[in-house]
Order: C-alpha cells, then sequence, then structure tokens
C-alpha cells in the first residue's frame, strides 16, 4: 500500500467534498451561465454552425468565469488551514507538505473541471433547444477545455496556492489576482482603439481554437459581432506558447508554494 | 522516580532556551521531565508556556538546549514527535460549514490516517469519548463554546497521540463546563501524557499532580501542587479592615482576595511576617502560592 498516495487521494476527494457545499461556485457558475446563455441564446445560434455565437458565449463563460472561480475556491480552501488561528493546527500535523499541497491544489483544479464538464454538456445541449435533433459536435469544446481552459485553470488555482502560502490572507491574495487578471483583459483596450485587433489571454485562444478545428468540416463560420472577427483567424503560434506557459507555470509555482509551507513550519 | 524512568517515556527539556531575532528571550534554559500524567504548566501570560508549547508541537525551533519527545528530538526528528502528539491551541478554531465528523475526518487526513473505514469508526470513538456522538451531523459553527472545545480535544486524540497538548483549553468556558472540562482530562490522562497550560490556577490544582510555574521565560518551581501549596506556608495572612487601612494596605502588599464583610472588609493577603496583631495566619491555596512565587520572582527580577 502506498501510503504518500493513498493520504494524496484522500485529500483529493476531501477537497472536493469540502467544496460542494462552497457558494462561490454556484455563484460563478450562475455569472457564467448568465454571460453565456444571454448572449447564446440572443444572437445567431440558429444559424450554427455558421456562426460561432453560443460557442463564443460558451468559451467566454467558461475560460473567463472559471479561472476566476479556480482561483477563489483554492484560496478559500487555504485560508481556512493557513490563518493565524488555524496555521498551527496544520503545521503540527504529520503530513508532508508536498501531499498537503498537491491534495488540496488537484482536489480544487478537478472539481472545476467536473463543473466545466457540466456546463460545457449544457451548452452542446443548446440545439435541443430549438427543435434540433443533433447537439453541437464535442470536438471543437474539448479543444477548448483541454488547450485553453484546462491550463487556465491550472495556472489561477496556482496562483491562488502561491499566493496564499505567501501571504495567507485572501484580503491580500485577492486583489493581487485581480490586478493581474483585469490587466490582462484591459491590456487590450489601447490596442483596440489604436485599431489592432489582440488577442486576449486564454479566452481569446480559445476562440481562435473553435473554427480552426471546425473550418475543414464546415466552411468558413463567422461571428454575429464581427468586431471580433479576428478571432476567426487559426490561433497564432504566440497563443499555443502562452498556453504551453501557462501548464508549465503551474507546477513550478505549486513547488515554490511547498518550499513557503515548509518554511513556515520551520520558522 | 525521574532515574528510573527511561528517556524514551517521558518527555524531557533540557536547557531549553529560545531568543526571538528580536532578542526577546522567551525561554531560558528549562529543564523539565514530564512522565506519564497530567501535567500543568502555569505561568503569567508571557511567560512563555505557550512558546514551549510551540517547540514541542515543533512548531518553532528552540535556539539553545534540547527537548525530547518520547526519546526524540523535536528538531531533528520533527516528522516522527508530529506523529506522537495531539494538540489543542489556545484559539481553536475550525470550518464552521463543515459537520462535526467531516471536521474530525480532515484533521485525520491530515495525520495520515488514510483506511477510510479505521478513519470512520475511530471518529465515531473520538465523538463518543468527548460526548459528541449524537452531534456528529451538526455544523461545527452551530456548536456552543463547550461543544467547541469538546470538538478540540476530539481533534487532539484522533491518532491516540501518546503526547497530548492543550494550551488554555478552560478560556471562554462557563464555570460548569470547566468542572466538566477538567475531569474529562483527568481521564485522558490514565494512559499517556497530557500537558495543560494555563494560567487559571484552580484548574491545575483540582486535577494535576506535577507542575511547572513558568515566569520571565524561566523555571519559577517545578514539582508537586502540595509543595508548591507549602512554600507559602506561614506567608499568607487574613484579617478585616476598614476602607482607609485597605487603601494602605494594597499599596504595600499583594491581595489575594477581598470579600465585604458586616465586619469591614476581610482581606486575604501575603506577606513574609505578621505585621499587625489583628492578621491571622491561614493555611495558603495553590493560588496563594502561586501568586507568592510569581511577585517574589518579579521582584527578584526588579532588584536583579
Amino acid at each position: 500500500m502506498n501510503k504518500p498516495l493513498d493520504t494524496l487521494k484522500e485529500m483529493i476527494l476531501l477537497e472536493m467534498r469540502v467544496q460542494r457545499r462552497n457558494p462561490i461556485w454556484m455563484i460563478s457558475i450562475a455569472a457564467a451561465a448568465l454571460l453565456g446563455f444571454s448572449e447564446s441564446f440572443t444572437a445567431g445560434v440558429l444559424d450554427w454552425p455558421t456562426t460561432n455565437q453560443a460557442f463564443r458565449a460558451y468559451q467566454l463563460g467558461c475560460v473567463m468565469i472559471f479561472g476566476v472561480m479556480t482561483f477563489l475556491l483554492t484560496a478559500g480552501a487555504l485560508s481556512r488551514d493557513l490563518s493565524d488561528g488555524r496555521k498551527d493546527l496544520i503545521l503540527c500535523r504529520p503530513i508532508n507538505p508536498w501531499i498537503y499541497i498537491c491534495g488540496k491544489y488537484l482536489g480544487n483544479i478537478l472539481f472545476v473541471l467536473c463543473i466545466n464538464i457540466l456546463f460545457m454538456v449544457s451548452f452542446l445541449a443548446i440545439p435541443l433547444f430549438y427543435g434540433q435533433s443533433s447537439i453541437y459536435p464535442l470536438r471543437p469544446f474539448l479543444y477548448v477545455m483541454f488547450f485553453s481552459t484546462l491550463p487556465t485553470i491550472l495556472y489561477c488555482g496556482a496562483l491562488a496556492v502561491f499566493l496564499m502560502c505567501l501571504s495567507r490572507k485572501v484580503i491580500v491574495a485577492l486583489p493581487v489576482f485581480l490586478v493581474y487578471f483585469l490587466g490582462v483583459a484591459l491590456f487590450r483596450i489601447p490596442e483596440t482603439l489604436r485599431g489592432k485587433a489582440l488577442d486576449v489571454d486564454m479566452w481569446d485562444f480559445s476562440m481562435r481554437l473553435y473554427p480552426h478545428g471546425i473550418s475543414a468540416t464546415v466552411g468558413a463560420s463567422t461571428l454575429y459581432d464581427m468586431s471580433f472577427s479576428h478571432l476567426l483567424q487559426p490561433p497564432v503560434p504566440e497563443l499555443y506558447a502562452r498556453a504551453a506557459l501557462y501548464s508549465a507555470l503551474a507546477p513550478v509555482l505549486v513547488a515554490i508554494s511547498v518550499l513557503l509551507l515548509k518554511r513556515m513550519r520551520n520558522s | 522516580m525521574n532515574k528510573r524512568t527511561p528517556t524514551t517515556e517521558k518527555v524531557s527539556l533540557e536547557g531549553l532556551s529560545l531568543r526571538y531575532p528580536s532578542g526577546v528571550q522567551a525561554l531560558d534554559a528549562v529543564d523539565i521531565q514530564i512522565e506519564s500524567g497530567l501535567f500543568g504548566l502555569l505561568g503569567p501570560n508571557g511567560a512563555g508556556k505557550t512558546t514551549l508549547m510551540r517547540i514541542l508541537t515543533t512548531l518553532l525551533k528552540p535556539t539553545g538546549g534540547t527537548a525530547k519527545v518520547f526519546g526524540h528530538d523535536v528538531v531533528r526528528e520533527a516528522g516522527r514527535v508530529r506523529s506522537m502528539l495531539g494538540y489543542l491551541p489556545q484559539d481553536f478554531q475550525t470550518y464552521g460549514q463543515l459537520k462535526a465528523w467531516e471536521v474530525l475526518d480532515y484533521y485525520g487526513i491530515l495525520n495520515g490516517m488514510t483506511e477510510r473505514k479505521q478513519r470512520r469508526s475511530r471518529i465515531e470513538q473520538v465523538l463518543s469519548l468527548v460526548g459528541l456522538a449524537d452531534k456528529r451531523n451538526q455544523r461545527a459553527g452551530q456548536f456552543s463554546g463547550g461543544m467547541y472545545r469538546r470538538l478540540g480535544v476530539a481533534q487532539a486524540l484522533l491518532t491516540d497521540a501518546k503526547l497530548l497538548i492543550f494550551d488554555e483549553p478552560t478560556a471562554g468556558l462557563d464555570p460548569a463546563q470547566r468542572v466538566r472540562f477538567r475531569n474529562f482530562l483527568g481521564e485522558l490522562s490514565r494512559n499517556r501524557s497530557v500537558i495543560l497550560s494555563t494560567h487559571i490556577v484552580a484548574d491545575i490544582g483540582s486535577v494535576c499532580d506535577k507542575l511547572a510555574v513558568l515566569n520571565h521565560g524561566r523555571i519559577g518551581f517545578l514539582g508537586k501542587c502540595r509543595q508548591l501549596a507549602d512554600r507559602a506556608k506561614g506567608k499568607v495572612w487574613q484579617m478585616c479592615v476598614d476602607d482607609a487601612q485597605y487603601e494602605q494596605l494594597r499599596g504595600e502588599y499583594a491581595i489575594t482576595s477581598m470579600v465585604d464583610t458586616d465586619h469591614g472588609l476581610q482581606l486575604r493577603l501575603l506577606s513574609e511576617t505578621k505585621k499587625d496583631a489583628g492578621w491571622q495566619c491561614v493555611e495558603p491555596t495553590l493560588e496563594d502560592a502561586y501568586l507568592w512565587l510569581i511577585n517574589s520572582s518579579d521582584a527578584h527580577e526588579q532588584a536583579a
């Protein structure tokens, strides 16, 4: 029996069980649904598959909201343990810091992925509401999940673990994250004003993935709002690189967090 | 008796010191041997009790001396020490949104209890032990102060720890809860070492056989409760005084109790000698002796 792996498995399962009752994911998914469904049902959905509006709505909700949700859930889970009143109870346990941090991190990542699958299924079924006999094809949605959503939540979760191990307070970690997150989003504004169409982080990457994946079978596609028409172009290599960077940065941040926890324990 | 007990069966502190980077000497050459049973740790706020317990729980590294828990050094074998102890910190806080059994399940996993069946069965045992079996499905956030404390004790008992460390466990409990809790601690100490840190003397006097008094990071007394009380023999006086006399005495002596009676104010004070014919020597309590010790220690510190 491999005890560290058993402990890790139990930690992950427990974390997922604890998060089930966390209102943050319910609020987040409501926001994602509001953002996604409102757009998908109001415009362009009936023109599927030549109009990508439903898909764009899905990936917006998916990558943007799920990134924030992962951060909030993971940071909350660590803040419960590392706050001043509870820190000692955790640090005097015989659990290995690697298992503790990885259990917390993976538990939250898997939990968000489970919700993401439910979210995806709800979008796949949109054509059924319009009397069509088939659902959206799964592959483009899976592209988004593996190439865009997964790197985003891996990175946001790792960032939460790192910032919490560094500051031990959500009140410090959250503004830092929001500054980063808004910074990435708002980066586009001055460029757009200068007439440049610029990709915004992972969510635009996920948008580009879709037409690129689907054009071979259904031909050229459009967007209801053609001011985003650059997103119909195939993803540029820079975006693939960014996804790879996010995926690679996540384990590095987790490793640094483990070192921070060890340092906290051996103060 | 100490000499006959092997080091591997006791908690042993030798020349234990800790100086914080700020320069504050929190512990200064503390030597204590703790065997099976309930051991009390008394001292005023800031005496070094919590520092001592944080060293024993591997949360702080001493800057001098050694601390061994059943033969294992708290610095070099921190992992082994952690697996042998249960700890209830002063301000125990847990996850209010979780049910009682879920809180314990979480701490069980952190303690390395990976067999789910065994863990759940142990959780039921400790919940029964602390009298919370019928509250297993109630959220911790809905517990009263006493129940919350008992949940704290339950998490400390999960692994059947050989050493239990309780920091101010009766703080915030009402008198009836305190008495129940003290008796419970007495039961727990039958087959393990329990260190009880508090500044409530009555708690120590009613359950501990041996105690140490810490003041300014140093051991002021180490021995049995009775021996501590005996130290103040002939130094505790009782008298009835009027308000003017009280004002005068208040500035000169440490007054340990004051009761407003029909004959005036009945005072109990500490003094080396009898200063007035009306003073009556009385049997010292543990509290009198403790205050005597702390006052003399403080006076000595000031003189130094």
